[in-house]
């Protein structure tokens, strides 16, 4: 039992770390876009039909692409960006560019959730589209937000044990050396556990706060 | 209802609606704060509204009435700059104010306040911070703004709830607040779109009376789109009734309500009903 503990520290720390890191980039990277797509859609306040229609596309494929093989074509841009293709600081370059498509999708319908008739009290207030967006959109829309920041990070949860099998360390990748290759069935049961337990727990802390959030309104 | 020919100098208006009107002293002033000329607009091929005009006087209350689907709300929108006519022209003191763009629209809304049917109060805000995000959006400075808040809130009865989030508050309430909202930037001229539709018959008597007390204190011109049509005998000084897009009849509503001219009028003051049917 202590073995196994002493196992599994490191790894559960490892895939906090390259999930918190990955979660953080993917919505620097995503939430913009999202915000973009939520405008320049139709009937937005910033209508761009074919802009939309590119990014749209783009982010389907990106969503549709299977995350091991983008894991492999990016190696040259981990490398690039942190300077190694392997290990879990390595990981997070796809594990971010992965989750990115699906944060800008969470947040554009997080935002076109915001009641209409609320962007027109905005709009007609005379409001600049930045003040509609950070004043009353984004606000409007921060409980569907935290629930849909909370969605990402259990995605990149599961992604991230994926990332393991390559190199990535974290706890697929415990998994897979004892679980797999060694037959230790404990230590496989035991990451699971950790994953589980992890995923739980996310979605208890997006779920409360999000809560929270609507009950003081 | 076609003031054409209107010296452009009516272009010179007075900010305030603190300030007293002196129309009848000043010539080339126009006398209309609001006037909407041949506006016509349709979606999807569809025309909803065609060769909409009327005017509003300051101190006054300007009904419109119609069935729905009339296009009441799109006329109100479109003097609201919230949607733009495929032609006519909407003015405010006389000037014309369609097709803007850029900053001189965002201007140009600010000297108009809404009010809409479902109150449209940001959830996300505090009474106060409600009444607040015009002034914000208008760039007055943050220590005139609390100071304005407070006199808002005061106007409409709610200076007590000032830091209580809206989502708790009763519908008559919450329209409140949405009036304040609407005066913040002390524009000239008030937009209702069925501002009482969602209240129940007492709150709609104290929440117009709140509206024709702003209409006498502040000098508005106050557009009020209704389907009711006690709303707009109460409060009304003036009536207009729309028929599948047109206008069909305008006059004061005294003489509205009692001989209507128009058919549309006429079913519509036989049978208040009838502006439920769409």
């Amino acid at each position: 039992m202590r073995e196994l503990l002493e196992l599994i520290a490191g790894p559960t720390v490892e895939t906090l770390a390259m999930v918190s890191a990955a979660a953080l980039a993917a919505s620097a990277l995503g939430a913009p876009v999202g915000l973009l797509l939520y405008l320049i859609a139709p009937g937005g306040l910033a209508e761009r039909p074919a802009l939309r229609r590119v990014l749209d596309r783009l982010i389907n494929a990106l969503r549709s692409f299977p995350f091991i093989i983008l894991m492999i074509m990016l190696f040259p841009l981990s490398r690039l960006v942190v300077g190694t293709s392997i290990g879990t600081a390595a990981a997070v370059v796809p594990l971010a560019i992965a989750a990115a498509p699906f944060v800008a999708r969470v947040v554009e319908s997080s935002l076109a959730g915001v009641d209409r008739g609320v962007v027109d009290a905005a709009v007609a207030a005379g409001a600049t589209k930045a003040r509609i967006a950070f004043g009353v959109l984004l606000p409007e829309a921060l409980p569907s937000l935290v629930s849909g920041l909370a969605l990402t990070v259990i995605n990149l949860i599961g992604y991230s044990a994926m990332a393991g099998a390559i190199g990535g360390g974290g706890l697929g990748d415990l998994a897979v050396r004892y679980g797999y290759h060694r037959f230790r069935l404990d230590v496989m049961a035991a990451s699971v556990v950790v994953i589980l337990i992890l995923v739980e727990g996310v979605q208890a802390a997006g779920d409360r706060i999000s809560r929270r959030i609507m009950s003081m309104r | 209802m076609f003031h054409a020919g209107r010296p452009l100098k009516a272009a010179s208006r007075d900010r305030s609606p603190f300030h007293t009107e002196s129309d009848e002293t000043v010539p080339f002033r126009s006398r209309q704060r609001l006037e909407l000329r041949s506006l016509t607009k349709s979606f999807g091929g569809r025309p909803v509204v065609v060769d909409a005009s009327l005017s509003v006087r300051p101190g006054s209350i300007h009904g419109v009435i119609g069935r729905s689907g009339a296009g009441k709300s799109t006329l109100l929108r479109m003097a609201a700059l919230l949607e733009e006519p495929d032609s006519g022209v909407a003015l405010y003191g006389g000037v014309p104010v369609t097709g803007l763009s850029g900053s001189a629209l965002l201007s140009a809304r600010r000297r108009v306040g809404v009010v809409f049917q479902s109150f449209n109060l940001f959830s996300s805000r505090t009474a106060a911070g409600n009444v607040a995000f015009p002034l914000e959006a208008a760039g007055v400075r943050r220590r005139d703004i609390r100071e304005r808040v407070v006199r808002l809130l005061d106007l409409v009865g709610l200076a007590d709830k000032a830091d209580q989030p809206v989502g708790r508050f009763s519908g008559g309430e919450k329209q409140r607040v949405a009036i304040a909202r609407a005066l913040a930037n002390e524009p000239e001229i008030l937009l209702c779109d069925e501002a009482t539709s969602a209240l129940d018959p007492e709150t709609t008597r104290s929440v117009l009376d709140l509206i024709a007390s702003i209409r006498d204190g502040l000098s508005l011109a106050v557009l009020m789109v209704t389907h009711q049509m006690e709303v707009a005998r109460r409060v009304c000084d003036e009536v207009t009734v729309m028929d599948a897009g047109r206008v069909v009849e305008t006059g004061p509503a005294r003489a509205v309500f009692s001989s209507p001219s128009s058919e549309a009028g006429r079913r519509l003051v036989a049978d208040p009903a009838e502006a439920f049917r769409a």
